[in-house]
């Protein structure tokens, strides 16, 4: 029962990052119909800046959130100006190749600078921890978990509530007529684009606290992350949440209780890719428009 | 008169060029010889993968069909004893059979969807050979008998024959009417079908031959470097290589194909040995200029200029 509740604990913390990161992809994959491979390699990056600025000024890494989003707000614009706004119009394969060559240069440039290493965060209070029932929660994990949902609440309220996110709402239903009532498409698109990576900034400081910082680290989360918007389709953030914690929790689940279950864990989010893909092309919530 | 002579003075070109690959091994060092090897061998992954990329499905996984056939070839040869070439063909006989069952479910998915499921697919293969430790040895993976019993020669003219029936049979492919068929497809494959093009069948079997040639390429690696393990032999490079290859020579071409295996793996097999992580910082700043730059490669370039020249030839002699 004790290792129960905890493995639902570890799921349900690493679903707040888990969904964070997909909701990066997801925006990014509604408004602009753009699979961004790269998603992975600016959370790594926003990983990178929180470290290295933590080992620079000791500042909790939990309150740099703020100048680390701000930062890689500017890096995607500069991504969008560059690589992925030119080509929006060509056939979607162009763009998924695109930003899989961007995702494969930043990641072996921070295999280059960096080298393989895996970084750790140690800040004074680590070790602290509450115990609800029989387990021991971290704060700095509840913490980090808290600052995941905090910008996922905010991104929403920005969608819902906002000039501009009605704006991207009608881009992301229909670009021709956004455009026939006075939305600058393209700004949107931009916009967007750098929201998207200001998110995986964000998400890149939670990675740094709640686990290692490497340069593959991304690779890896971005698969999970599709994983979540193919299974909660696209369009809806509660398709989303609780995919993530369908993915967290299963995945933490396999761990705990399959012998050797670390390695299948990893499994976990292909297999759930193909199953969702093949049984059910649109998502298990929401609708997907054709391909 | 020069309708006539242009197939003769391509296969002029055919037999010199033959004759030169013959006479290679036996003019380069065994250093030089591993390059040439490395070259055949992307030349035929890069082919096998347009043949399948012509139907308009790109596939990010095809590495699942590599390392299943390195794992096959080298389990059945030391398990059932069967000879090395044996091996290879089952290999690409298995990797074939799954992609004609994978290819009804697949399919269900189109573009970026199905990219990411043939990734996905790699991947859950990858865990598979790592976790499966009593057949596969898991990640410390496997060893095999040198092929040939280590004869570089007759492994050149192996993976040069391998890539040589490639080539063929993809050139004769190009002048039936499935030819017109797969182009089709690409277009729409919902107005191909109604036209009447076997859209199912086309896509099964060039998903089908393409799977079976990365297996028998998969096979001949596990021989030719005597170890693999998952990493090695399922490793996302191997699936990102011919897409590259691809598309910086130019998509749906032989032509194309060719120049980009050649160009990008003496490329690679260079900053391997100088510049750690170089290759594949080159490969992705290359997808990125391809795409930006020249959506149609290297040989869209080529055919591009020649076209306005023969076109400008022809206006002159009006």
């Amino acid at each position: 029962m004790e290792m129960f509740i905890q493995a639902t604990v570890n799921g349900i913390i690493a679903a707040g990052l888990y969904a964070l990161v997909a909701y990066g992809l997801l925006i990014v994959l509604g408004i602009m119909n753009v699979v961004n491979f790269a998603h992975g390699e600016f959370v790594m990056i926003g990983a990178y800046f929180s470290y290295w600025a933590f080992i620079a000024t000791g500042v909790d890494p939990l309150l740099l959130a703020l100048p680390v989003a701000l930062v890689m707000f500017l890096f995607g614009v500069a991504i969008y100006k560059f690589s992925v706004g030119p080509v929006l119009r060509e056939p979607s394969i162009n763009q998924l190749v695109l930003t899989f060559g961007i995702s494969l240069t930043l990641q072996n440039v921070a295999l280059l600078l960096w080298n393989a290493d895996l970084r750790s965060i140690n800040v004074p209070y680590a070790d602290l921890s509450f115990r609800i029932g029989f387990v021991d929660i971290g704060v700095f994990r509840v913490a980090a978990f808290l600052l995941a949902c905090l910008s996922i609440g905010i991104l929403q309220f920005t969608t819902h509530y906002t000039r501009f996110g009605k704006a991207m709402q009608a881009v992301s239903q229909n670009k021709v007529a956004s455009s026939l009532v006075g939305i600058n498409v393209n700004s949107v698109h931009l916009m967007t684009f750098g929201a998207a990576a200001a998110t995986a900034g964000v998400a890149g400081v939670v990675v740094s606290v709640l686990m290692y910082t490497f340069p593959t680290v991304g690779g890896h989360l971005v698969l999970k992350a599709f994983a979540i918007v193919i299974l909660g389709g696209l369009g809806s953030i509660h398709g989303t949440i609780i995919a993530s914690l369908v993915l967290a929790l299963s995945e933490s689940y396999v761990g705990t209780y399959v012998p050797h279950g670390s390695g299948w864990a990893e499994g976990v989010s292909f297999l759930l890719i193909i199953a969702v893909l093949i049984m059910r092309p649109q998502g298990m919530f929401g609708v997907r428009d054709h391909d | 008169m020069t309708s006539n002579a242009a197939p003769l003075t391509a296969a002029a070109a055919g037999i010199v060029a033959i004759s030169a690959l013959a006479a290679l091994p036996f003019l380069l060092d065994a250093y030089m010889l591993h390059w040439a090897v490395a070259v055949l061998k992307f030349v035929v992954l890069t082919l096998a993968w347009d043949i399948l990329a012509r139907t308009g499905q790109v596939s990010f996984g095809h590495a699942a069909f590599f390392g299943l056939g390195a794992y096959i070839a080298v389990l059945a040869a030391s398990a059932f004893g069967l000879d090395q070439i044996l091996s290879m063909l089952v290999a690409g006989v298995v990797a074939a059979g799954l992609a004609t069952c994978l290819s009804a479910l697949f399919f269900r998915v189109r573009g970026i969807y199905f990219a990411i499921l043939t990734l996905a697919f790699a991947e859950v293969l990858k865990v598979c050979a790592t976790m499966l430790t009593d057949i596969t040895g898991g990640a410390m993976g496997l060893s095999a008998r040198p092929l040939f019993g280590g004869d570089a020669i007759k492994g050149y003219f192996f993976i040069l024959g391998l890539a040589l029936v490639t080539i063929i049979g993809m050139g004769l492919l190009s002048r039936t009417r499935y030819h017109f068929g797969i182009l089709a497809m690409r277009g729409s494959p919902d107005v191909a079908a109604a036209f009447g093009i076997p859209v199912v069948a086309i896509r099964t079997i060039a998903y089908s031959v393409s799977a079976g040639l990365t297996g028998v390429v998969g096979g001949f690696y596990a021989f030719y470097t005597t170890y693999i393990n998952p990493e090695s032999a399922f490793e996302v490079a191997i699936s990102v290589a011919p897409v590259i290859m691809s598309i910086f020579g130019g998509l749906y071409s032989i032509a194309g194909g060719i120049i980009g295996a050649v160009t990008l793996t003496l490329i690679q097999e260079y900053l391997r040995t100088t510049f750690e992580y170089g290759s594949l910082i080159v490969y992705g700043l290359l997808l990125i200029v391809s795409i930006l730059f020249m959506p149609k490669g290297v040989w869209g370039l080529i055919a591009g200029l020649w076209s306005r020249r023969s076109s400008k030839c022809r206006d002159a002699d009006r």
